[in-house]
């Protein structure tokens, strides 16, 4: 009895000794597990957490009682993870770097890389999971990066190839267009030496027409000055009979007393005064067509000048009962030929006299500067012109109906009239409000430089300004 | 707050393992209350049963069984506890025991369970018996008997919790719950729990791996 009870005393202590070594042992296994920095997580086969270490709290932020007997579903962000590792583990025994999110008991969420591996008894009978975990959130969001920055090189891949492409396309077109210009610019040299050519026989043409040219001027030159004489001689020629029958036929008239006789002896008188007039009147305007003839321009106070003419006109006329209007402003300075000008008012008086109705003739004269010229203008209550005529007044024998037959008009006054003005750098035009309503008859001359009337001094016609424009 | 029961848990034999007051002291951290160990600490003086919970070094360590059930009523004393809390005490005690897990690693069935529990009971307790009754899994229910431990009500109540608990890691039973169909403390001659779940659900979903 003794002896039994020694064994069973001896039973006991062995059992304590291996009790205290499984202790130990769990003690150290425990120690050891929470030792690793790897979380680590034991489940059943029901799924629920019987078990982990210290890593596993920290990375979660559970504590111990608040997650053993849950169900390891409320980890996992998505619980169909849950199925697959357990489903793959089950098929391999272990699987690794599977990834997944977990949630912490704050809800956040890690990105984890799993290792899940299978449990057995001592009879290899599956009694459930282990599962450890790696937090690769950082890795991830670097991963992340990166695929935005692989992204964003790809797109910039694409977009320098596009630009390449472009680039391509543009030195083509360059190189084409440089072809093109090289072409062109053979065709330029061409050009180019055949202008030079041209140019040459041009220069050596021109050299040839330049003294061609001179040579035809002389020619013209002389043949005008030998027009000229043969004019002077005609006129002189034909002067010289005309004087003593100028002289003698007056004569002779006054001595006729058969009226009839006398009558004709009148025609006679009038046509060679007619002949007279019309010699003198070619002559002079064969003078002033003439290249070779020149004038003399000198300053000429218009009012003052115009003012002597009238006088001495005025004598001539006083059977006429013509009355003048000297309207140009005094100091009205221009730039003229004295005898030239005195011609233009002899003529223009003359027709505007010769052409009233009666004897009461208002003639009327203005002057206005107008830039470097001087407008003059002679207006005349006489018979008018009609807007058909106008265009003729200044040709060369041009004689309006009712003058036709008047052996006092010869037909060449306003032609002298437009050649002296032309002769002088000016221009002469007439206006007409109609037959019967008068006339008005413009021409310019230069302004003398002493010339102190500035602006308008009358109103001009509209139909002046706008020629003058 | 020493009273005729108190002086009936001085009469209780038996030892149980350090390990159960180390879960108390857990239990009484997680109440967050300021010096929450100190004050129960001061009730089990008050009540006659002077007690360290730090001067347990090992969880092996016996312990006479009246000062763990004189920690229970201390810990329920200071800490206001109704019947729930003291269930949702053993519940979370399974759950920081280390024997326990220790155990629980390798049950992974509700008939493991039934096999394991005389010897689970013995690895802590030195007086009492636990065996499993009746396993019906296909009528959800499991019977667990107590025998020969008639220590005080309070305990009876902690020993549902913490079943329930074990229940509960072992696998899915929806709507669980235990009742104590016969208690020495009501005059029967063991205690008797059946623990009920719903049958919409398996349970364990792979026995055998």
């Amino acid at each position: 009895m003794k002896m039994a009870e020694i064994q069973r005393v001896d039973q006991q202590q062995n059992i304590d000794d291996v009790s205290a070594d499984l202790i130990d042992l769990e003690k150290y296994v425990e120690d050891l597990t929470n030792f690793i920095p790897l979380p680590l997580v034991t489940i059943n086969p029901a799924l629920k957490i019987i078990d982990l270490n210290h890593s596993f709290l920290l990375a979660t932020e559970y504590k111990q009682h608040e997650v053993l007997s849950s169900s390891i579903d409320i980890l996992f962000k998505d619980t169909q993870d849950v199925k697959s590792i357990i489903k793959k583990t089950d098929d391999v025994g272990i699987i690794k770097n599977y990834e997944a999110i977990i949630l912490t008991k704050t809800k956040k969420e890690l990105n984890v890389s799993i290792t899940c591996g299978k449990r057995t008894d001592e009879n290899t009978s599956m009694i459930g999971y282990f599962i450890s975990f790696i937090d690769i959130s950082d890795l991830k969001k670097i991963e992340i990066s990166l695929h935005e920055k692989i992204e964003k090189l790809q797109k910039s891949e694409l977009a320098t190839l596009n630009i390449m492409e472009d680039l391509q396309n543009t030195i083509n077109a360059l190189t084409l267009a440089e072809s093109q210009i090289r072409d062109k610019n053979k065709e330029l040299e061409t050009i180019n030496t055949e202008l030079i050519s041209a140019r040459e026989q041009l220069t050596f043409l021109n050299r040839d027409l330049e003294k061609k040219v001179r040579e035809r001027t002389a020619d013209v030159e002389k043949l005008l000055k030998q027009k000229d004489e043969f004019i002077n001689q005609l006129g002189h020629d034909l002067k010289t009979p005309l004087t003593p029958l100028n002289i003698l036929i007056p004569i002779v008239k006054e001595q006729e007393k058969d009226p009839k006789l006398k009558e004709l002896l009148l025609v006679i008188s009038n046509n060679v005064e007619y002949m007279k007039n019309l010699v003198i009147k070619t002559l002079e305007l064969a003078r002033l067509n003439s290249p070779i003839t020149s004038i003399e321009l000198q300053d000429i106070d218009l009012s003052l000048y115009l003012s002597d003419f009238l006088k001495m006109e005025q004598i001539l006329l006083l059977e006429k009962h013509v009355i003048f209007e000297n309207n140009i402003p005094k100091d009205t300075i221009v730039s003229a030929d004295p005898l030239q000008i005195r011609e233009i008012f002899t003529n223009l008086i003359s027709n505007a006299v010769k052409y009233s109705q009666d004897n009461n003739v208002k003639i009327t004269f203005n002057a206005v500067r107008q830039n470097d010229f001087t407008i003059v203008s002679i207006t005349d209550t006489g018979i008018g012109l009609e807007t058909t005529q106008i265009p003729y007044v200044f040709d060369e024998f041009y004689k309006v109906d009712y003058s036709r037959h008047d052996l006092q008009s010869i037909g060449l006054g306003l032609s002298i009239c437009k050649r002296i003005v032309e002769k002088q750098g000016g221009r002469i035009w007439v206006e007409s409000p109609g037959k019967d309503k008068g006339s008005t008859f413009f021409f310019t001359l230069k302004s003398s430089k002493k010339n102190l009337i500035l602006g308008d001094m009358y109103e001009k016609p509209k139909e002046v300004e706008r020629d003058l424009e | 707050m020493i009273d005729e029961t108190l002086l009936s848990i001085q009469e209780i034999p038996g030892f149980v393992k350090a390990v159960a007051l180390q879960t108390d002291k857990v239990f009484i951290e997680m109440q967050e209350k300021e010096n929450g160990i100190v004050l129960v600490e001061k009730e089990l003086e008050q009540m006659g049963f002077p007690l360290q919970y730090d001067s347990f070094l090992s969880p092996s360590t016996l312990v006479p069984l009246s000062k763990r059930i004189a920690s229970l009523i201390a810990i329920r004393n200071v800490f206001c506890l109704n019947d729930e809390q003291i269930r949702q005490m053993g519940s979370l005690a399974i759950r920081s025991s280390f024997l326990t897990k220790l155990t629980l690693r390798y049950l992974i069935s509700l008939s493991k369970m039934a096999k394991e529990l005389p010897r689970h009971w013995q690895r802590h307790y030195t007086v009492g018996r636990m065996d499993a009754g009746e396993l019906h899994e296909d009528q959800c229910y499991f019977i667990i008997y107590l025998r020969d431990f008639k220590t005080h009500p309070i305990f009876c109540t902690y020993l549902s919790g913490y079943i329930i608990g074990g229940v509960e890691m072992i696998g899915n039973y929806p709507n669980l719950t235990i009742q104590e169909i016969k208690c020495q403390h009501r005059g029967d001659e063991y205690h008797e729990f059946k623990i009920s779940w719903s049958s919409n659900n398996s349970g364990i979903l792979n026995e055998n791996g």
